[in-house]
């Protein structure tokens, strides 16, 4: 390993020496002073003050007790407050010392062609081993040692999409189009800080930049962009047109492109509008008519300035260049507005998309209990892996409840239930609950009818089966009022031997040591209201 | 390795390819493995001292619990120096036992070691037999040292008197080492050393 090798593995900041625990070597962590006045981490010092019981300060070994140590709030602020340019260009972002290291390994720009050529470039200047801040691994390196044969090869096998926004200086490009997208939504404040850079400094151009400038108007109103898209397109036109330099076909272009995009503006919400499907929240919708009032304000005064028979004298010209200097900072202004209500608008989506998906899932359950409401009465109870269920419930005298069904269409609401008798530990218990359903008002009261219960065994004959009918005396059967399930259940104690469901040759647990009830609610006839 | 001490180290590292001394070539800095826990050293001999023009070679382990604990240092490079042990290489240095702090550096671990070439302290030595010569014939000492400074770290002072004593001894199918270490035991007397190595 070179010396080489381990600065460029490095994407430690030079930090400003005040900043610095003298033990860790890294920014301040919870910054401690001393009374000896130094500073350090929190867990630094006392890391140090615990190992061998050393009670002395690491620099000038003055003896320290833990009340010479003190918090060291001041420091602790100069360091948040003191913000570092992440050192990829064009990231531009600003960094507090604790979460630069974080960034600037993970700053996407890192990958990006241009950044990466940019520290290509810099491994022979020695000005790079002074400030050693950007982050590479060994394989870059490597690329470095062939740089020649690094660029053959990205240009051989990769198209480069070039941003859109190269005309107003920014020169990334990228390998994919999925990054160049990425790019995009990272960057819009950048791009906007760009154009209007290019605004103020009123349309400096290159002559390489003067011939493709006008794009093809046709492209410009194509419906098929989405509305991003589309926005950037007539932005850049925007630009182009402003950058012509003869003055009148400049002002004329520049006319053109600001109704264009202000005319795309409004179509643009209006389709928002309309796509928000009535569902739109009052503000977005207030906002929405706020920014067409404005659009129509200035479109008016717009109007009013470039009036073409006031525009005939070098006076009046100079003065209407001026205005579109200002009206240029209104464009801008439209289109960060334009970026909040899209941000807002994708955001709503969002919301919608959301709660169509909790919608989504409702009716699953949905289609789950209508299985339970229309089995007629029927009902299968699959208790899976029984072996554990019955430890379960011979450990803790836990009971089982299935899940809840109706004995018909609009009738009676049921649910069952095992255990481990409570009389005799040797059997399983089987009960029928009855549960409130949405019919019950409509149902006569107690419930009247049979109830069969069947242990399903593979071989059918064998299949254990109990039958009873219902007594209008059994508080189990009256409508259950106060809480979700009649409290009494109705059943038998003694249903079924455990050691006769665990017999392998019984054949009642399924392959899958699932043991299968069968519920069959019968409801005497006439157990409507005479009404029904 | 623990974080930390890795984190230092590489930082520690950054500080020292950086510095002035390794711009003077005074002291250099090499990793050996890949988790930073061990290093190899370089200092350059002090002007004015039997050392100098020599290039000593350390050996730097950084355990797990650096910076709380010190590095484990030692000199590959033979040397001839009371605090340094002419067998093994080990350093007697308070700052790398019980005197470490934690704000010291690898830079000003190399340092002090620099300092303490320039400055031996036979009072507290490792190496007994380098340290009474030091003391009772500091001359001895002195041309001794700038020998094994010379074999050992490339040093420019040739002794024609010292080389000639030891082939002496070579012929008699001695290792050079073994003779260099006898002869420089018994201040460079050819008898008692002969008689040191075959009895």
């Amino acid at each position: 390993m070179t010396h080489q090798h381990l600065l460029n593995c490095s994407n430690k900041l030079d930090l400003d020496p005040r900043f610095e625990c003298s033990i860790c070597l890294e920014y301040l962590k919870d910054p401690v002073l001393t009374s000896c006045g130094h500073k350090f981490c929190t867990s630094c010092i006392h890391t140090w003050m615990n190992v061998k019981q050393k009670n002395y300060c690491p620099i000038d070994e003055i003896i320290l007790n833990k009340e010479d140590i003190f918090v060291d709030n001041y420091t602790r602020r100069e360091i948040l407050e003191n913000n570092l340019t992440c050192p990829y260009k064009q990231c531009m972002q600003q960094l507090s010392i604790p979460d630069y290291e974080t960034h600037v390994s993970s700053c996407y720009l890192k990958y990006s062609k241009s950044s990466a050529e940019d520290t290509t470039d810099s491994v022979v200047d020695t000005s790079y081993i002074k400030s050693p801040l950007h982050e590479r691994n060994r394989q870059k390196l490597t690329v470095t040692v062939f740089p020649n044969i690094h660029k053959m090869q990205e240009s051989s096998s990769h198209e480069n999409f070039v941003c859109k926004f190269h005309a107003v200086g920014c020169s990334e490009v990228f390998k994919s189009k999925a990054l160049l997208e990425k790019h995009y939504d990272l960057k819009t404040k950048f791009h906007l800080d760009l154009l209007f850079n290019q605004y103020c400094s009123n349309g400096i151009l290159s002559s390489t930049q003067k011939n493709d400038s006008r794009l093809d108007p046709s492209r410009r109103n194509s419906a098929v962009m989405s509305g991003e898209d589309h926005l950037r397109e007539v932005v850049q036109a925007e630009v182009h047109g402003s950058q012509n330099e003869e003055n009148k076909s400049r002002l004329s272009g520049h006319t053109n492109g600001s109704q264009e995009l202000k005319e795309s503006l409004v179509h643009n919400t209006t389709s928002n509008a309309n796509n928000s499907n009535g569902t739109a929240q009052s503000p977005f919708a207030k906002n929405q008519k706020q920014i067409e009032a404005y659009l129509m304000k200035n479109k008016a005064e717009e109007s009013k300035l470039w009036d073409p028979s006031k525009n005939t004298d070098g006076k009046d010209s100079q003065k209407s260049a001026c205005t579109s200097c200002a009206d240029n900072s209104g464009l801008l202004k439209l289109l960060y507005e334009r970026l909040v209500l899209l941000e807002q608008n994708r955001l709503e989506l969002e919301i919608k998309v959301n709660k169509l998906e909790s919608n989504l899932k409702e009716v699953g359950n949905v289609e789950d209990n209508i299985s339970l409401k229309l089995c007629n009465g029927v009902y299968f109870w699959r208790l899976d892996n029984f072996r554990v269920k019955l430890q379960e419930m011979n450990q803790t005298n836990r009971y089982f409840y299935s899940a809840c069904f109706y004995s018909s269409c609009y009738g009676y609401r049921f649910c069952t239930r095992v255990n481990i008798s409570r009389e005799d530990n040797q059997y399983l218990s089987l009960f029928i609950h009855l549960v409130q359903g949405e019919h019950d008002d409509i149902l006569s009261w107690p419930f009247l009818g049979r109830i069969k219960f069947t242990a399903l065994n593979t071989t059918p004959e064998m299949s254990l089966q109990d039958e009873v009918q219902s007594d209008r005396n059994f508080d189990s059967f009256k409508r259950p009022v106060n809480f979700f399930l009649n409290k009494k259940a109705f059943g038998f104690n003694n249903f079924i031997r455990v050691s006769d469901i665990l017999d392998p040759g019984s054949g009642f647990l399924m392959e899958d040591d699932t043991l299968v009830i069968r519920t069959q609610v019968i409801e005497q006839s006439a157990t409507f209201y005479a009404t029904v | 390795m623990a974080n930390i001490a890795a984190q230092r180290i590489k930082r520690e590292f950054k500080e020292v390819i950086k510095s002035e001394e390794v711009a003077k070539c005074a002291i250099k800095l090499e990793l050996i493995d890949d988790n930073y826990s061990e290093l190899k050293g370089e200092i350059a001999g002090p002007p004015d001292t039997p050392y100098e023009g020599g290039n000593f070679v350390l050996e730097i382990k950084v355990p797990e619990t650096y910076p709380f604990n010190p590095p484990k240092v030692k000199f590959l490079t033979k040397i001839w120096h009371p605090n340094i042990s002419s067998v093994t290489g080990a350093i007697c240095l308070d700052i790398l036992k019980d005197q470490w702090a934690a704000a010291m550096t690898l830079r000003t671990v190399l340092l002090s070691l620099q300092a303490l070439m320039a400055a031996a302290e036979p009072d507290d030595p490792q190496d007994a037999v380098v340290a009474k010569q030091y003391k009772e014939n500091p001359e001895m000492f002195n041309s001794t040292a700038r020998h094994w400074t010379n074999v050992y770290a490339g040093g420019p002072n040739k002794n024609p008197d010292f080389d000639q004593k030891i082939q002496r001894l070579t012929d008699m199918g001695v290792m050079s080492h073994d003779a260099r270490v006898a002869l420089s035991t018994y201040n460079w007397e050819l008898e008692r050393a002969t008689e040191a190595i075959f009895t």
